[in-house]
């Protein structure tokens, strides 16, 4: 393995906000996917949509005690990047729940 | 400083200066490859772009000063907005972050170069040679005339025949390599050319700002390149894709460019962003406050600004819940955006500020940049969009968060840090006229333009009849541009005094902490006499004598060590402890060798001379070789000292070489100029008209399997070559290279049988086209896989690669799994889809 170990500390400031990207481009697609082939009818749609969004933010839920704990044993030259893991992954919790609220209430296609 | 120190300094300088500087000959200038010559070049070669734009929104202001005003004519107003947002977007905003990151990166990470010098020499010579081909078209009255998004079926052959948007789908394209090579090396130089110490948490936040930019510019360039590349297939070939007649889709040109296009912005605001972080603690005498919720905040940022590009198509008929997705995300950026202002206002309001000159700029932004903010958050929200798309509305927007986001933070910059390129300090009496000039000019052009598009002018017509209410709107917008034009003039002449007549200053006029400051001014070749090591956020605040130490040697390899090359450290990309010593290449030609060779491809193109682009495509790829040869060593090299009683070994024989991290960042570009090939193959299979296509691939299941067999064998051919490297057995590692090898080539050739034998004829139908773009792709990366595989063949032979020395085989593994991975989607797309059918 040539990536060392700190240097997988730098994936983790990514890991909250890849799974956003993860749950936008999952919605979108999804969503243009259900209405370019008018497979499902508005309820299973919708019941997909809603699943996908709730799969990943329930993934950052499980994501940030797991981010806590690592916070708690840390080397001190470490604490930043595992501090801003943390930050983002919580910041990208609250972006999620956002952006996938409008599949609650919008028309679908 | 002491005499002691003093000439130990003086002997250190006169021993590293030559050695960092191009060679004094005739046209040694044209082999210079180090960071701060080609930085400076870059940043002069953009803003003398920048008054070619200028000029040309001049010319627009003087045509729209009245109503029915015969100044220009349809076809020459169309050049000339067109190339107006050309030049600024791509000749200049882009290039001058490109210089600036450049010039500043190493000194503001305590290093003496970039990590791959002759890649930031190339990119200069493709910058200033592709944007010579768009300015030499405007000269010769060819110029795009499509805007500067180039929508189609505008651009497309039968409603633009000429070569004007061939030259803006090719000019631009050759910039774009630029911007890549400098975001690869940006990317690699920040990760591991930094002072030991400097862990992440004590970099200082321009750093970051420039890194998370520079990672943008690698996902965010390749879907540009990608639609670029198939327009231009497309006005060359009549390869459908945009044809919505034969299965193509306007639309996905549309999603190809705003994909770029929307985190473009934030590209070009970040580094702006991070002028402002960096200068405006500096004269509130105090540290940023939210060091820690800034670094949170702009890789948010740069996470969501990807998801904001269908703001720009929310009137194209996209499914409204889609629509919501975007005005979603759209709102949520302001809040990074949001957590940097306040941070910057809370910096001010707990320091003791200071109006200096640079303030000033940084002041004029928060003001304009606030405005054009809160009308972004406006045209969020898919209503008013619908009411103001494509008015005046939306260009006096743009402008706002542009020139007001990026203009104002860099004319900060400029003179904040042009004392140390020039040594000098400019008038501020000058600087302030300027100023004013600029800030007002400004608010009178673009604020009144707010509303010339609420009265409904729409953008891009030349002219306008009268009484339609935008008369005096347009005079007014047309006086404040003369007078911002004046503004620059005036910025102009003050550098130009500034350059050759203004007062010298001292090592670190402004009392800053930042370590560009530690550095003599003008600066040195080399950047540093010896290295320092960083525990602070601020190492010129913690200790003033620091500078006069590193000048006298005291820090890491201190002046030229014995085998007199150009050295830096690299460190751990998280914690800064120093884990090797980098080699930088020398002067040389082959950057400018290999980017005439790039421009030829393009040219030739251009005039249709395909088997020239060919056979140039050739030349290029034999400099690659050559410029690949020239690396690393033919002996195992023995541990460096690198003072502070530290050895460290020689970057080929580190496991964390800058040429695999290189490597690796390449693939993350390529992975996403891939990924956005198969999305264009996705949308078009589902959402384009005209589908399903007259007739799919003749079924081969047989060549299916083969091709994956193939690409299995390259992939197992190059990880077992780099295994048997490691463990020393040399016959192993010449035969899996060659297994390597076969298998890349099997794979490329059975790529190559899709589109030749079973696919139908690629003009007939998009689909047919889009299988032979992919195949292509699979053809290619099969193909280079075994190229690589015969070329790490020739370096084993020639003694560069040994088990210390295993980057080639390393990389090479890295290069055929990816190409065996992507390669497999590939026969999946081609192979599987037409199993699965059109919705």
């Amino acid at each position: 393995m040539t990536s060392g170990p700190t240097n997988r500390e730098a994936l983790g400031l990514l890991a909250g906000f890849a799974l956003w990207s993860l749950a936008f481009g999952l919605l979108y697609g999804a969503h243009g996917a259900i209405c370019a082939t008018g497979l499902l009818g508005e309820t299973s749609a919708r019941t997909v949509l809603i699943g996908l969004w709730l799969a990943v933010i329930a993934a950052l839920a499980g994501l940030i005690p797991w981010l806590l704990h690592r916070l708690r044993t840390t080397r001190q030259e470490l604490r930043f990047v595992r501090l801003a893991s943390l930050t983002l992954a919580i910041i990208a919790l609250g972006a999620t729940a956002w952006i996938g609220l409008p599949v609650l209430t919008l028309s679908l296609c | 400083m002491s005499d002691a120190r003093q000439n130990e300094a003086l002997r250190l300088h006169h021993e590293l200066e030559p050695l960092y500087s191009p060679p004094r000959t005739r046209f040694g200038f044209l082999a210079a490859t180090n960071h701060t010559i080609i930085g400076v070049r870059f940043m002069v070669t953009a803003i003398a772009f920048f008054l070619v734009g200028g000029v040309l929104s001049m010319l627009i202001r003087a045509q729209l000063a009245g109503a029915n005003t015969q100044f220009l004519d349809a076809e020459q107003y169309s050049q000339v907005f067109t190339m107006h947002g050309t030049v600024m977007m791509f000749l200049f905003a882009i290039p001058l972050i490109e210089g600036f990151a450049l010039y500043m990166l190493p000194k503001l990470l305590g290093a003496r170069d970039l990590a791959f010098p002759r890649l930031s020499a190339f990119g200069y010579w493709c910058y200033l040679l592709g944007g010579l081909i768009l300015l030499a078209a405007l000269l010769f009255g060819v110029a795009p005339d499509s805007g500067w998004f180039m929508y189609t079926p505008l651009s497309s052959k039968p409603y633009s025949p000429g070569i004007n948007s061939d030259v803006w789908l090719l000019g631009v394209t050759v910039v774009e390599i630029s911007a890549v090579c400098a975001a690869i090396e940006f990317t690699v130089t920040v990760l591991k050319v930094r002072a030991p110490g400097m862990s992440l948490g004590k970099m200082p936040l321009l750093a970051w700002y420039l890194w998370v930019t520079s990672a943008m510019m690698l996902i965010g360039f390749p879907p540009l390149i990608l639609g670029s590349i198939m327009l231009e297939i497309e006005r060359a070939f009549g390869l459908p894709f945009f044809d919505p007649t034969r299965g193509g889709d306007p639309l996905l040109w549309q999603h190809l460019f705003w994909l770029f296009g929307h985190p473009e912005v934030y590209i070009i605001f970040l580094p702006a962003a991070g002028i402002v972080s960096t200068i405006l603690p500096v004269f509130a005498r105090r540290p940023l406050v939210g060091y820690n919720w800034i670094v949170a905040a702009l890789i948010a940022q740069a996470f969501i600004s990807f998801g904001l590009w269908v703001h720009h198509m929310f009137t194209t008929g996209i499914p409204h819940l889609s629509l919501a997705f975007f005005s979603a995300a759209s709102l949520l950026v302001v809040v990074p955006t949001a957590i940097q202002i306040f941070s910057w206002l809370a910096t001010l309001l707990k320091g003791r500020p200071e109006l200096s000159l640079p303030m000033l700029w940084i002041y004029g932004f928060f003001f304009n940049f606030v405005s054009g903010g809160l009308t972004g958050v406006m045209v969020a929200v898919v209503p008013f969009d619908w009411q103001v798309h494509d008015t005046h509305f939306v260009v006096a927007h743009l402008h706002y968060v542009l020139v007001g986001g990026f203009v104002f933070p860099v004319l900060a910059g400029l003179y904040y840090w042009t004392p140390q390129i020039t040594g000098r300090r400019s008038d501020q009496g000058l600087g302030k006229l300027a100023f004013w000039l600029i800030f007002l000019g400004f608010n009178l052009t673009f604020f009144i333009m707010h509303l010339t598009g609420l009265l409904g002018m729409p953008r891009r017509v030349y002219t306008y009849a009268e009484g339609l209410g935008w008369e005096v709107p347009n005079l007014v917008s047309s006086i404040g541009g003369f007078i911002l034009t004046i503004g620059f003039a005036v910025v102009l002449i003050d550098m130009l005094i500034q350059w050759r007549f203004a007062p010298h200053v001292t090592r670190n006029p402004w009392k800053a902490g930042s370590l560009e400051w530690a550095m003599a001014t003008p600066v040195p070749a080399y950047n540093f006499a010896s290295l320092p090591h960083v525990d602070q956020r601020d190492p010129l605040q913690a200790d003033a004598d620091l500078p006069a130490r590193l000048a006298s040697g005291q820090g890491y390899l201190a002046g030229v060590t014995s085998a007199g090359r150009r050295e830096t450290l690299g460190v751990d990309g998280v914690t800064g402890t120093p884990e090797q010593v980098i080699i930088l290449p020398g002067p040389t030609y082959l950057p400018l060798f290999a980017a005439l060779a790039v421009v030829g491809v393009a040219l030739c193109f251009l005039f249709s001379i395909y088997w020239g682009s060919v056979l140039l495509a050739g030349v290029f790829l034999g400099l690659a070789l050559v410029w690949l040869w020239n690396t690393g060593l033919r002996e195992d090299p023995a541990p460096v000292d690198v003072g502070g009683g530290r050895q460290l070994p020689l970057h080929p024989a580190a496991e964390q070489a800058p040429g695999w991290w290189g490597m690796m960042f390449t693939l993350v570009f390529d992975a996403t100029l891939f990924a956005s090939l198969l999305f264009g193959y996705l949308f078009l299979w589902t959402i384009a008209p005209h589908w399903p296509p007259p007739r799919f691939i003749e079924p081969s299941p047989l060549l299916a399997v083969t091709t994956i067999a193939a690409l299995a064998a390259s992939v197992a051919g190059g990880f077992l070559a780099a295994r048997a490297n490691r463990q020393g057995a040399l016959a192993a590692r010449q035969f899996w290279l060659l297994v390597a090898a076969g298998g890349g080539m099997l794979a490329a050739a059975g790529f190559v049988v899709v589109p030749t034998f079973l696919a139908p004829p690629p003009t007939e139908h998009a689909y047919a086209a889009s299988v032979l773009m992919l195949s292509a792709y699979g053809a290619l990366h099969a193909g280079l896989a075994s190229i690589g595989a015969l070329f790490v063949l020739v370096r084993c032979r020639s003694g560069f690669v040994s088990p210390l020395r295993n980057l080639d085989a390393r990389n090479l593994s890295m290069f055929c799994t990816y190409a065996g991975v992507s390669g497999a989607m590939v026969v999946g797309a081609i192979h599987l889809m037409p199993l699965v059918g059109v919705p």
